[in-house]
């Protein structure tokens, strides 16, 4: 009978991990946010360390935040600059390629994140690591690209390893968006160096285990185990 | 030498650099762009404005609660093709709506509703760039100046603070991102350069009062 709770327990499992419609799209935050490094940006120097904060502007019902009572927030910290160098000479862009490098994504019904000026500060970055850890992720890849007028973008992969939408998956993260200096005209509080407003991708996979999904596994591998 | 000092005050005042805390504003949208395939056709876009945050505000008030809202870019020539592309002369309207949701398989959708806010693209850059290193991403950013000129709630704003707003977005050409008829996934916001200060109403002898003050 017990062997019999096991094989249901995996068929379960295995359900709770088949893609879900396709069409949903894999999107699951758009935000805007604010990034700084060590040393200020542009130049990037080889060494130098890239951090970031945001709030979710917009949450795919997976998330299962109302936004109007809680806030989505986003820390990104320890990405270390190999250095900028000019990728594409005939467009001119800047290209910096970073290293290291760990997401993290809380829900938080204080809804009390502030930027302040010159992070870190009193506010950057706890005010954006309080709450629930939804995802925490650690990047296996990460750039961003800026063109002669400013503007340009960022994207990076990473892995999951913890937080209560998924604990861990392999390359199962994506968040990219458009990075923007104050030459570009994007407003930008004192002290950071880039907005960024961007969008947190997560492989259809894994994006199945919704709350209910996960709960609903968690309930029946309690009951076989009983 | 109370003059002094007050005349100084005043320097200080005027010199001193703002230390810009306050919550920046921006329509924050999340689009779907066609992309002309040569010289002298237009780009347009569809977008539906994101709710924001309280960090990331409106420059002027929105009702989300009750209304939804959309932002569209039509008539957006392109002027000169290439890895970057210089684009002029669009039209972008911020529509206000509560009778139906933005559907991209009917645009009329993105349309309906009240333009609050009408205004022109003067220039738009749109550069592609691929990196010639690992991971070889196609990178796609858009660089925009908006002046706001019509719409119902234009008079929201002072008019020194309805010209020359930033356009900036990035592009994604990721299938499972860009919807049938269009090209490219935008993420972008159209916001002030600086940041707009709402309007209160006063009677001038109010006005002379304060001055007196």
């Amino acid at each position: 009978m017990q062997s019999m709770r096991l094989i249901l327990v995996t068929l379960l499992v295995a359900v709770a991990f088949v893609p879900s419609v396709q069409a949903e799209g894999v999107q699951i935050a758009d935000y805007l946010g604010f990034a700084w490094e060590t040393g200020g940006f542009l130049p990037s120097e080889a060494g130098d360390v890239f951090s970031f904060v945001g709030v979710t502007t917009d949450a795919d019902p997976l998330l299962g935040v109302d936004l109007s009572q809680e806030e989505v927030t986003f820390y990104v910290y320890d990405l270390v600059s190999q250095g900028e160098l000019v990728d594409n000479p005939a467009a001119g862009w800047t290209t910096i390629l970073y290293s290291g490098g760990t997401l993290e994504m809380y829900r938080d019904a204080a809804m009390n994140a502030d930027y302040g000026t010159y992070p870190p500060n009193g506010t950057v970055p706890s005010t954006f690591t309080d709450g629930t850890l939804l995802l925490k992720g650690t990047f296996t890849s990460f750039y961003v690209q800026i063109d002669p007028t400013g503007a340009g973008t960022y994207g990076g992969n990473a892995d999951g390893v913890d937080g209560e939408l998924i604990t861990t998956c392999t390359g199962c993260i994506y968040t990219w968006g458009g990075a923007f200096t104050q030459d570009a005209g994007a407003q930008i509080p004192d002290g950071y160096d880039l907005q960024l407003d961007g969008v947190l991708e997560i492989d259809p996979a894994v994006r199945t285990q919704s709350e209910s999904a996960w709960g609903a596994w968690k309930a029946s591998y309690n009951s076989s185990n009983r | 030498m109370k003059k002094l000092l007050l005349g100084l005050g005043c320097v200080l005042l005027i010199a001193m650099p703002q230390l810009a805390s306050a919550a920046p504003q921006a329509f924050d949208f999340l689009g779907q762009a066609a992309i002309p395939t040569s010289v002298g056709g237009a780009l347009t876009m569809y977008s539906t404005v994101q709710e924001g945050s309280s960090t990331v505000v409106p420059p002027i008030p929105l009702d989300f609660d009750n209304y939804d809202y959309t932002i569209v870019v039509t008539d957006l020539v392109l002027d000169t093709d290439g890895t970057v592309q210089y684009y002029s002369n669009g039209t972008i309207v911020l529509y206000e709506d509560n009778s139906t949701v933005a559907d991209y398989s009917d645009l009329s959708t993105f349309t309906d509703g009240t333009a609050i806010l009408i205004g022109t693209i003067s220039t738009l850059t749109r550069s592609v760039s691929t990196m010639l290193i690992p991971p070889y991403t196609v990178t796609i950013s858009v660089n925009g100046t908006v002046d706001w000129t019509g719409g119902t709630r234009l008079d929201d704003m002072a008019p020194p603070d309805q010209l020359d707003w930033s356009f900036l977005a990035a592009g994604n050409t990721d299938p499972a991102d860009v919807m049938p008829g269009f090209d490219e996934q935008w993420d972008g916001k159209v916001e002030p350069k600086e940041e707009i200060v709402g309007t209160d109403d006063a009677s001038f002898g109010n006005m002379k009062a304060s001055f007196r003050r």
